[in-house]
């Protein structure tokens, strides 16, 4: 497998899996059957998880599509600027279905207000995926081009490529990021060792509920992470997409992503009560959580040794 | 300006704006919890 | 200083730092990172709680944390030393190096204040955060924020050698 069958399997989920995903949300909200509602965030939120590789092997496709005889470099170029829009917004998407997954889990009702801007955001990502994905087939299929017309407009506000003149023109930038993506790990890492410590045993006398308050702060962190790392890539792609270490770093920060799901909204990890012991499962879970997020801090360590960056 | 001067700035200035948006979502949670 | 600069062209320092080996150079900074991961980070967290920040965590378990917070600096500055060794000649002239170090001292000293003026106290839940406390709290997080931007700022600022990372 390639990045190229990589991102023709990935890219279904931003496109299809939203549009299921909204109609998972629609659905709920019309039968007023909550739990559908609630299943509906979770989805947006693995949704959002799954598009980063997606995005992510687009970036190699593209690298590797240039090179051949035959396809236009600007059509490429117009399916990335679609699709970072895409991938901003269903990042968004994630986000505040996470949030509100975190609230819902705390009062045990949901946020009217929160679904309101999530609708909405999905609205406006599946828009943007769907222009996005007819600028991909653009790429190389001519045939679903009737004779005579034009191509689909790409984005005209954000280019990759101006983001990536950014970086390199100004100078400050990249050592921003840099110290700004390690303050983020350490927030991060810090809420993270608290919630899966108590897991396994430290603090018991005090309720994972109580614990659980502190998550927006690990999500905070990765924000911050994502954000600059996602600035890097689009600064350097060769740096990373034949980096072995960068896709074990994704790898294990989509595993990493899943636990914080799952902490943040199943019953097995919130109902972990003051003075309780937690179940072997969850115990099993918090170990992997943990070796996860060191796993991504290794793959990120290893960047420049086991690849090819810098 | 420096790149010492810049790179604080700019990190100062991040970290607040995180620091505002997590003790807001905070102070929500504690408007609805009991 | 000399002997830190003798150490640096000893046998062991010309393997981590050229061996290439990934149980080298690259497992130290894996180390030092991890570390102060560890230390920023739990300190962090118990900085943001005394701040105010998820109230219903009880104070007095958080002291639990204190030797591991201890134990994972241990690391990183094991760790720091090495890294320190296998580079001295450029780090020590590095007047952004020199910076770090202060902003760690610090916060470790920050720490050890809160631990003795306000995790001491047996009974911290019983009455509301001091003001003292948060604004211990809120130096103890400027003081890890500038650490760190300063030990990134290390590969660009001053004297800055071949070695990657």
């Amino acid at each position: 497998m390639n990045a190229p069958h990589l991102h023709l399997i990935l890219n279904h989920v931003p496109t299809i899996g939203s549009a299921i995903a909204l109609g998972l949300l629609l659905l709920g909200l019309l039968r007023r059957q909550e739990a559908l509602t609630r299943v509906s965030l979770e989805v947006f939120y693995v949704i959002a998880l799954i598009t980063l590789p997606a995005y992510l092997s687009g970036v190699a496709t593209g690298m590797e599509l240039e090179q051949m005889p035959d396809v236009s470099v600007e059509a490429i170029q117009k399916h990335h600027d679609g699709a970072l829009v895409g991938f901003v917004l269903m990042l968004l998407t994630g986000l505040t279905s996470w949030l509100g997954l975190w609230q819902w889990r705390r009062v045990n009702r949901p946020s009217g207000i929160n679904i309101g801007i999530v609708l909405v955001l999905s609205l406006l990502t599946l828009t943007t995926m769907a222009g996005t994905a007819t600028m991909g087939g653009e790429i190389r299929h001519p045939e679903m081009m009737p004779e005579g017309s034009a191509p689909t407009a790409g984005p005209t506000w954000i280019h990759a490529a101006s983001i990536q003149s950014l970086v390199t023109d100004n100078t400050w930038i990249w050592p921003s990021l840099e110290a700004l993506h390690f303050v983020g790990l350490w927030l991060l890492f810090g809420v993270v060792l608290l919630v899966n410590l108590r897991m396994l045993g430290m603090m018991k006398s005090v309720p994972f509920s109580a614990l659980h308050r502190l998550l927006p702060w690990a999500v905070l962190g990765l924000g911050i992470n994502v954000l600059s790392g996602m600035m890097w890539v689009i600064a350097t792609p060769e740096q990373y997409m034949s980096n072995v270490s960068f896709f074990w770093k994704m790898g294990f920060l989509l595993l990493a992503g899943l636990n914080l799901l799952y902490v943040t909204a199943f019953d097995e990890a919130w109902q972990v009560g003051a003075n309780e012991d937690a179940s072997f499962g969850n115990k099993a879970i918090a170990f992997g959580a943990l070796a996860s997020w060191v796993c991504v801090m290794y793959f990120g360590r290893m960047l420049p040794f086991l690849g090819n960056a810098f | 300006m420096g790149l010492a001067t810049t790179v604080s700035i700019v990190v100062i200035c991040v970290m607040v704006v995180v620091g505002a948006i997590g003790y807001v979502i905070d102070r929500h949670a504690s408007k609805l919890e009991p | 200083m000399d002997f830190i600069i003798q150490l640096q062209h000893s046998a062991v320092m010309d393997w981590v730092r050229e061996s290439g080996s990934l149980l080298g150079y690259p497992a130290i900074l894996f180390l030092h990172t991890i570390g102060l991961a560890t230390v920023a980070g739990l300190n962090g967290a118990i900085d943001l709680r005394l701040l105010g920040v998820a109230s219903r965590i009880p104070l007095a378990p958080l002291t639990r944390f204190f030797p591991f917070i201890w134990a994972a600096f241990g690391v990183t500055a094991l760790s720091g030393v090495t890294l320190l060794i296998a580079d001295a000649e450029t780090k020590l002239r590095s007047p952004v190096f020199y910076i770090k170090l202060v902003f760690i001292i610090l916060a470790l000293i920050n720490l050890q204040l809160l631990k003795k003026r306000v995790f001491a106290d047996p009974d911290v839940d019983a009455h509301p955060v001091t003001g003292q406390a948060r604004m211990l709290a809120l130096s103890s997080l400027v003081f890890w924020v500038a650490a760190t931007t300063a030990g990134r700022l290390m590969a660009y600022i001053g004297p800055v050698a071949g070695l990657g990372g």
